[in-house]
């Protein structure tokens, strides 16, 4: 056990650890970042883009003047403009581009040796040429409106974005996504929209697929995008043939951030507490390698002689055995620790200056958090079903205790090579390491209910790469064409997992080592590695009028991923430990005592013969289609995707063998969306639209092995097919004023054939697998209101508030065979009945003060599906308040205090009457500052 | 043409021995009779193998003789004759492949009856090894003079029968040595069939592919059989081992006379293999086999799982051996309510282990019988323990001996160790049975629902003998345990202080492992002969609903003995003698 530290010195060492870090770093940059501009200067410069009011499309080859100077400068194919040299004072804009009405902007006020950004949008020339003058400030409205991407998409997109982020004390991606109407997050990390499971969601980073990291099932943890890197999240939940065919629930597209027109330094910090973790004495995983950043996984490497289960074969004498069992790091329980304050700090350095005479934009940014995370009062249960009903056949209770760290950084450059070409390089790269340990007492089935101690000891790290080169052509007004080509790459790491059993031999005897038992000591090995590279490329043309015309896009794409994965567990059995010994710790148990040259007491055992599989996914896509407007309200968009997916999974055996399991297929996906433009400010969308699901990797495999995860016998299926989906969504959306909306919208979907995880029961251990079930259907209605409170009276003019609404119900039908071990007809695993978000914002227009409230809660949801005679596991709803102070203190300084959790509702699920999990979050409060330049 | 050759064979016999006769006659024509030289010891004795099941021997003429004997003896055995020859030379057929014969010959004249000549040993040759890759799906028969090879979970599929001869030889494979073998298994699907007779002198035998002398427990997966009868869990539950995407439910049969075949002197050994850990294989798996089905005499040698495992079910069993297990002996569950009578199980040490680098491991929880009502907590049992068709097996006449103390690893609970562990709600019977030698205690009684059984009268445990264990019944728990004394007052379980091993006439004193070949005698040992004795005398009478249970037991009825364990005290041949036999590796 660790001596406790006194609060007071570990929050100062970890604040003073966090603020060196920091202070460093931001030295750095500052360092390394072109000198500020001078002084003297008397112009200015000016910049930002032109943007089509309606679809929030950049506008190329618009012509943007100085009014009364011979300066200006044309839009590229990004629709940026950039006008140096501009004398300071009040400007006046124009900005001009054929089809569309000419606009002029008043009222810019440009300070010497300073920068402005003026977006501008452009409205299509009606019958009459008619030219439109705005002031500045209003038109900033309209700007915001135009690139309100939920009110320009082509299908129906919700968003967060940067500013409402900025606003919530969202620290990364998965919390901030949880405000999008009908997203769920599940375990803080994986993204249910609409109540479908993972499988039917697929993640994108500027556009390009990201591989997954997690070795059962297919998603990106998105608490690895610190929300500090993020420009917007948007969440597509129609298909149209340029998104990916798999694409079958929604799609996520995580944008990081824009270069800022001007140059800008920001660095912001914060400190925050737990009320379950700072000051509290907690249990601790014992911590190896650098963890902060994430570099623990070398620390805790897999023994050379451990490495295949022909390696354990060889080890037929007892020296050797015993140098196997040593080769372990000899860590199987928790310390005690002191819970340390939670800590972050991000900076970022923008702009876009000349380099060699071009001009380029940049953004380099770095985001670090450290933080500790608990599971109070946790409570776990197995149930057996007695007089009809489910009641708790075993039971434990204990506590948890993870630290995290995550760091992550982005450099993104781009340029304007020539007027009609843009090149940009985006490069992401985040890192996280999470340092779990848990232990529980109870009283346990397998003992013959007999008290035993579980430890678990469990370190995952996680690191995510993305680099990506986009061109971007305009080819005359008429035709643009863009090509991206990307890689990235994810690594999870979960080394030297340690799982721990001690029995109680009878009521208040001291907890011990059980010998010639396989289960009671476990080691496990897990690693992963995926990595893609995709070539896309997109062309568009607009035949006849450039805003009021048909317009074409074809596109074609291709992409490899490729997948490594390892799992090996060991079991340490022994033969008799003499009973003096066995109440020892386990650590002194495998301090040599017992394992020195000749002894004879522990044998290593393999737990399962596989464990390494790889798989290879060829995917190759093209696809065609048309916008067509109809009249000047309503527009058609259809087209199909034609995908040829091959993916191979190879998984060995330790008898030497592979075995192959392949899955190919070609498909051809149409959609058809139709929007109608009811009034200025109202608009009806419909859409159909057929895509797919196809199994993850490991549910083709068909060996069997023990979970990392669960610790459950999980056996993949080689006969599974891909899932086919057809949606069909409506929606009515009313934008009265920039920033706000009212909607309403229905959606339905048809599965055939959906995979589902299900538990198999056999003459021993149950089994999960994987099978296609019969069908399922889901369908629900979305209402969503995000407005001003300034209609109530003035006073109320700094409120908004927003509030969003799914109703969804669902139903799977399991059909025949193996899987009918769960409930025939009941929801799908995931879907709630309904999830509600709701917000009050308040922002001083003077002082520039807000506070924002907010509120969200999930309705119960299966967790797992029961097997009979069991109920399905429902995860009860979670009520959560959160609440954020922003406070500006001068031109550079901004404080903030955030607070989450506020009601520190329990985490529980249920089986029936019986409580099969519980534990408490913790609340926490940070207090945070920012300055930038 | 036949026809002719038949007609006129003895007499061109005949013919050609007058003529014989004739030409001696003029060869030697001296008249006073004289005494004809003692037949000399036929020599040259020879032999070859032309096939795996016959020896072809020969010698050279003796003169004087007008025909041969030739005897035979297996390995160090006595001699038997082997048949006569006229000519010098016998085929010898219906022998056991790879292995060694003695032969001997004399000559014969009349009743003269020379020496025998030298001893010539000679090997039955190998026999071919068939690679068994596919399921079998039409009906085929499997022949002693081949090995089987069975290369994975080998089905017998799509209502065909397999029939296996006596003295057929199976095994699981390939091995190789520092690789985990790949699961094999022998599986009689759901209206399929196998008709395995051996002999007691041929019997069939399914084990390792690996060499005698490097054999591990787990080698191969063992022998399962899936039938049609009731079982007590619900939905559809796969078999254990092979992996679920091409799973073979067993559950929601509803001809509890099925009939999956017949059994009879078969060993299964060094079976229990897995993929994964705590997933072994059964050496016999029944699954929901019906009451038609046969078997009895059959033997599991160190299986890595249970031996004699049932999931429901209704088919009986008798005259069943268990040698070395590396979890339970006998383990019936989830509504099985067959009758089993004359078991034996000894387990000694050390405790079996696998294969090194092989995934499976022994249980920490070994008992003599583990018997539960429906098996799992996880699920499929309807109304938890208490479904139904309650698990009810008999089992009568069982000598079951544990590895004493120091042997098995003392559990948390001392759900391990037991003579006989009863749960999770069985009823059935236990009586005329010797529990002796387990390390935690005779009898467990295990969950609630358990207790209502004998609340019930579905549990009987009656008339058995416990000796050399350190306590009798189970502790007493508040909630949980019920195998106390007073359940089972005027029951007749009497407890010896005799040392286990000393009841018996040959039996190893607890914890010596046995040499390869040894030779069992359960028989009472002298002296001790009482103990195995019902008391009172009373006889073969069976008590309370009994009874009801013993009818159409293998043509005849369930008789009660009056005598505790496994063989009749009074018997010449023992049951087990002949074909059941003890190899460490």
């Amino acid at each position: 056990m660790l001596p406790r530290q006194p609060l007071l010195r570990a929050i100062t060492q970890r604040a003073l650890r966090v603020v060196t870090r920091g202070v460093a770093l931001a030295l750095c940059f500052a360092v390394l970042s072109p000198s500020a501009a001078t002084a003297q200067e008397t112009t200015g410069r000016i910049t930002g883009r032109v943007i089509d009011g309606e679809t929030g499309q950049p506008i190329a080859g618009a012509g943007v003047q100085i009014v009364g100077t011979t300066l200006g400068a044309m839009s590229g194919v990004d629709g940026r403009y950039l006008i140096v040299r501009v004398p300071a004072g009040t400007v006046t804009l124009t900005v001009r581009r054929i089809g569309y009405a000419q606009k002029t902007v008043t009222g810019l006020m440009l300070p010497a040796g300073g920068a402005l950004e003026q977006d501008v949008t452009l409205s299509e020339a009606k019958l009459q040429l008619t030219a439109v003058t705005v002031s500045a400030s209003a038109e900033r409205g309209s700007v915001n409106s135009a690139l309100d991407a939920q009110r320009t998409a082509t299908g129906i997109v919700n968003a967060i974005t940067a500013e409402q982020i900025s606003k919530s004390p969202d620290g990364d991606a998965a919390k901030a996504i949880q405000r999008v109407s009908g997203v769920t997050v599940q375990d803080g990390r994986s993204v249910f929209v609409r109540g479908l499971g993972e499988r039917y969601t697929v993640t994108s980073l500027n556009g390009a697929r990201m591989p997954s990291p997690e070795p059962e099932k297919r998603f990106v943890p998105l608490d690895m995008f610190p929300a500090g890197l993020l420009q917007s999240i948007n969440v597509s939940k129609t298909f149209t043939p340029d998104l990916s065919g798999d694409f079958s629930g929604a799609s996520v597209d995580i944008q990081t951030r824009e270069f800022p027109a001007r140059r800008a330094v920001t660095f912001s910090t914060s400190l925050g507490m737990n009320d379950l973790v700072t000051g509290r004495s907690l249990i601790a995983a014992p911590s190896a390698g650098r963890e902060w950043l994430g570099f623990g996984a070398s620390s805790r490497p897999l023994p050379a002689v451990l490495s295949s289960a022909q390696s354990i074969a060889g080890l037929t004498t007892r020296p050797a055995m015993n140098g196997a069992i040593n080769s372990l790091r000899n860590s199987w329980t928790p310390t005690q620790q002191t819970g340390l304050p939670n800590g972050s700090m991000g900076l970022s350095v923008g702009g876009q200056d000349p380099i060699f005479g071009l001009r380029i934009g940049y953004l380099a940014s770095l985001t670090y958090s450290a933080s500790q995370e608990v599971r109070a009062d946790a409570y776990y249960a197995n149930p057996v079903q007695r007089d009809g009903r489910p009641q708790v056949l075993e039971s434990w209770t204990g506590e948890g205790s993870t630290f995290s760290s995550t760091w992550g950084g982005m450099f993104n450059l781009s340029s304007l090579i020539t007027p009609s070409t843009r090149i940009s390089l985006n490069n992401t790269y985040t890192r996280s390491a999470d340092n779990e340990a848990r232990q529980s007492v109870g009283q346990s089935f397998d003992f013959s209910l007999a008290t035993v101690e579980r430890n678990t000891l469990r370190y995952v790290e996680r690191a995510i790469r993305s680099t990506q080169l986009k061109g971007e052509h305009s080819l005359g007004g008429q035709t643009q064409i863009d090509w991206t080509a990307s890689t990235s790459g994810v690594v999870r790491k979960e080394p030297d997992r340690a799982d721990l059993v001690y029995a109680q031999f009878g009521q208040g005897e001291p907890f011990r080592w059980t010998d010639g038992d396989p289960n009671v000591a476990r080691r496990t090995f897990a690693d992963l590695q995926e990595s893609n590279i995709s070539l896309g490329l997109n062309a568009k043309r607009t035949f006849g009028d450039a805003a009021n015309g048909l317009t074409l896009k074809l596109g074609a794409l291709t992409r490899s991923t490729d997948r490594d994965a390892l799992n090996r567990q060991f079991a340490i059995i022994s033969s008799f430990v003499p009973n003096a010994d066995a109440t020892r710790r386990a650590e002194e148990l495998f301090d040599g005592r017992f394992t020195t040259d000749n002894d004879n007491v522990f044998n290593v055992l393999n737990v399962s013969e596989d464990g390494v599989y790889t798989a290879t996914e060829r995917l190759a896509a093209g696809y065609a289609m048309a916008e067509l407007p109809i009249g000047s309200r309503v527009r058609l968009i259809g087209g199909a995707r034609l995908e040829q997916a091959r993916i191979n999974v190879n998984t060995s055996l330790a008898s030497g063998n592979f075995l192959t399991s392949t899955l190919d297929n070609t498909d051809l996906l149409p959609a058809l969306v139709l929007n109608i433009k009811t009034s200025d400010n109202g608009q009806f969308r419909a859409s159909a639209s057929q895509t797919l699901a196809r199994p993850e990797y490991r549910e083709l495999s068909p060996v069997q092995y023990l979970e990392v995860v669960g610790g459950q016998i999980t056996s993949g299926n080689p006969n599974l097919v891909r899932t086919l989906i057809q949606s069909y969504d409506m929606k009515y959306e009313l934008f009265p004023n920039a920033g706000e909306v009212l909607s309403i919208g229905f959606f339905a979907k048809r599965f055939d054939k959906p995979i589902e995880r299900v538990d198999v029961a056999t003459g021993g251990q149950p089994i999960v697998s994987f099978f296609n079930a019969g069908g399922a259907s889901n369908y629900g209605l979305e209402l969503e209101v995000r407005k001003s409170l300034a209609m109530i009276g003035e006073r109320f003019e700094p409120l908004s508030a927003f509030t969003n609404v799914t109703l969804m119900t669902s139903d799977i039908e399991i059909g025949e065979g193996a899987s009918a071990n769960t409930n025939a007809n009941r929801p799908m695993m995931g879907q709630a009945p309904w999830v509600v978000n709701a917000g009050l914002s308040y922002t001083s227009t003077n002082s520039g003060l807000s506070a924002t409230l907010l509120y969200s809660a999930v309705g119960e949801r299966i967790y797992a599906a029961g097997t009979i005679p069991f109920p399905d596991i429902y995860e009860q709803p979670r009520h959560l308040i959160d609440l954020s102070l922003r406070l500006p203190m001068g031109e550079r300084w901004t404080w903030r205090v955030d607070a989450r959790n506020l009601l520190d509702a329990p985490f529980r699920l249920t089986q029936g009457p019986v409580t099969r999990e519980e534990y408490r979050l913790g609340r926490q409060l940070a207090f945070g500052l920012q300055w930038r330049q | 043409m036949s026809f002719a050759s038949t007609r006129w064979l003895p007499r061109l016999a005949a013919f050609a021995g007058l003529l014989a006769i004739v030409a001696c006659g003029d060869e030697d024509p001296v008249t006073p009779p004289v005494q004809p030289q003692p037949l000399a010891a036929p020599a040259g004795l020879a032999g070859t193998s032309p096939s795996p099941t016959s020896i072809r021997v020969t010698w050279s003429a003796v003169t004087g003789a007008t025909s041969y004997e030739v005897e035979r003896a297996t390995g160090t055995g006595a001699f038997a004759s082997a048949g006569t020859a006229t000519a010098t030379e016998l085929t010898v057929s219906g022998l056991l492949p790879e292995t060694d014969y003695r032969f001997r010959v004399r000559a014969i004249r009349g009743t003269e009856q020379s020496a025998f000549s030298t001893e010539a040993t000679v090997r039955t040759s190998n026999r071919a090894t068939v690679q068994v890759t596919a399921d079998v799906t039409t009906n085929t028969t499997w022949t002693s003079d081949n090995v089987y090879q069975l290369t994975r979970i080998i089905s017998i599929a799509n209502g065909a029968t397999l029939t296996i001869q006596p003295g057929t030889r199976i095994i699981g494979g390939p091995i190789t040595p520092g690789q985990a073998p790949p699961v094999t298994a022998l599986m009689v699907l759901r209206g399929s069939r196998i008709v395995a007779n051996g002999t007691r002198e041929n019997p069939i035998v399914m084990t390792s592919a690996a060499a005698a002398g490097q054999r591990f427990p787990g080698d191969w997966g063992g022998i399962i059989i899936v039938g049609n009868a009731r079982s007590n869990r619900t939905g559809r539950v796969v078999v254990e081992g092979p992996t679920p995407a091409d799973t073979v439910g067993w559950t929601g049969g509803n001809l509890d006379n099925d009939n999956s075949g017949e059994l009879r002197y078969v060993r299964v050994e060094f079976a229990g293999a897995a993929a994964i850990l705590n997933v072994e294989l059964n050496s016999f798996s029944m699954y929901a086999v019906g009451s038609n089905t046969r078997m009895e005499y059959l033997q599991a040698i160190r299986g890595l799982d249970d031996m004699f495992e049932w999931f429901g079910g209704t088919v009986d069993g008798r005259y069943l051996v268990s040698y070395e297990s590396g979890d339970d002996h006998f383990d019936a569950a989830e509504g099985y309510r067959g009758r089993n009578q004359f078991l034996i199980a000894l387990q000694t040490g050390p405790r079996v282990s696998p294969r090194p680098g092989n995934p499976g491991a022994l249980s920490a929880e070994q008992s003599g019988f583990e018997v539960d009502g429906c098996g799992s907590a996880a699920g499929t049992c309807a109304q938890g323990f208490n479904s139904t068709p309650y698990n009810m097996p008999v089992f009568a006449n069982f000598t079951i001996m544990g590895p004493g103390a120091g042997v098995l690893p003392v559990r948390a609970g001392g759900d391990g160790g037991l003579g006989a562990n009863i749960r999770r709600g069985t009823g059935g019977v236990w009586m005329n049975g010797v529990l002796a030698r387990w390390p935690e205690a005779a009898l467990s009684v295990f969950d609630p629902e358990t207790n209502t059984r004998i609340t019930e009268d579905s549990l009987n445990v009656r008339n058995l003998l416990l000796a050399d264990n350190p306590r009798d019944f189970d502790a007493v728990g508040a909630t949980n345990r019920f195998g106390q004394a007073d359940k089972f007052t005027n029951n007749q379980i009497r407890t010896t202080t005799n040392a286990a091993h000393t009841l018996f006439a040959a039996v190893p004193s607890a914890s010596t492992e046995v040499a390869n070949g040894f030779a069992f005698d359960w028989r009472p040992a002298a002296g001790t002969a009482g103990q195995l004795l019902r008391e009172g005398g009373t006889g073969a009478t069976l008590p309370g609903r009994i009874p009801q249970r013993v009818t159409n037991f293998f043509g005849g009825t369930l008789a009660g003995t009056t005598y505790v364990g496994a063989i009749d005290p009074a018997s010449t041949d023992p049951w087990y003698a002949g074909w059941t036999t003890y190899f460490r590796n």
